[in-house]
């Protein structure tokens, strides 16, 4: 086990002796959500040492709306998701994972439905919009489970 | 449309690393991936306000596990204060089905040696040099007469987290 192998993942583990741990009661342990964070403005914002002020000024925001989208109070606005992938340099899944699966799950279901309503068509304008819908799966992004 | 839930994914590690005014804490949501990091302090009612900020940590991120550092038996020299603050910390984090291991400073001290980092500060010189978030955040070398820098804390937290990680990969 060591700090080295890091990037290629290949640790030697410590016996289970070595570690002090509570004892969990496994119901509780089931109960538990995997929660991954829904937002990563605060960590880009940390990663690159600006303050909320800093950012907001950039943003032409308040440091009081940073905090607010950060701790996730207030609905993110197209102006902070634009102006996020332009600061950041990132894309809007990797900057806000939940909210982008959620318009990408709920799109995904009406392209679906548009597509079912679609069958039988043969027209030139039907064939063009199922062209249109039949790419947004692969148009699509993974993004973990959040 | 397309999900994935990494079967390798454990839920999201806070690290906390407790000083004198307040604690360092990082939170981690893979080895090098640090979600989030900071330094709290309080100057009157410490204990009550630390664990009123360590609340607010937990609510908001609901991490799966909090990483301390060994903080009582032989060997160790945390005073009462803390002492409290830290067995206060584990209540909480296990009464919401957090995974609370405590590791001693020998274990850090094992997992950082391959890279011939042994003194707090030669491993937060490591941590700087691969994970780029705190690359700003390191503090200059200790003097013996200077009292330690807080932003040390940070690097012990992430330490301590690091640690965390490569004791529980897969082998």
């Amino acid at each position: 086990m060591r700090f080295s192998d890091f990037s290629t993942a290949t640790f030697d583990v410590l016996t289970e002796s070595t570690v002090f741990c509570i004892p969990l009661s496994p119901i509780i342990m089931a109960g538990m959500t995997l929660r991954r964070p829904r937002t990563y403005l605060r960590t880009n914002r940390l990663l690159w040492a600006l303050s909320q002020e800093e950012l907001g000024e950039l943003m032409g925001l308040s440091h009081d709306a940073i905090s607010k989208y950060e701790l996730e109070q207030r609905p993110l606005s197209v102006t902070v998701i634009l102006a996020s992938e332009i600061v950041f340099g990132k894309r809007a899944d990797e900057l806000f994972p939940t909210l982008y699966k959620a318009i990408q799950d709920e799109l995904g279901k009406r392209a679906l439905e548009m597509l079912e309503r679609l069958e039988g068509k043969e027209d030139k304008e039907s064939n063009r919009k199922r062209e249109l819908l039949g790419g947004i799966p692969g148009r699509t992004r993974e993004i973990p489970d959040v | 449309m397309t999900a994935t839930a990494s079967p390798l994914y454990k839920g999201l590690v806070l690290a906390i690393h407790p000083t004198s005014r307040g604690f360092g804490w990082v939170l981690f949501e893979s080895p090098l991936s640090p979600v989030d990091w900071g330094i709290a302090s309080a100057k009157v009612g410490r204990n009550e306000r630390l664990l009123k900020r360590f609340g607010r940590l937990l609510s908001h991120y609901e991490p799966a596990v909090l990483v301390l550092e060994e903080f009582e038996g032989n060997g160790t020299r945390r005073n009462d204060r803390i002492q409290r603050l830290c067995r206060e910390m584990i209540h909480i984090a296990a009464s919401k089905g957090m995974d609370t291991p405590v590791y001693r400073r020998s274990h850090i001290q094992i997992c950082f040696g391959s890279v011939g980092a042994v003194t707090r500060y030669e491993i937060a010189e490591v941590i700087r040099q691969h994970v780029d978030a705190f690359s700003h955040r390191m503090p200059n070398k200790r003097n013996r007469w200077d009292s330690e820098d807080a932003r040390q804390s940070l690097f012990n937290a992430a330490a301590l987290a690091l640690t965390h990680f490569a004791m529980n990969a897969a082998p």
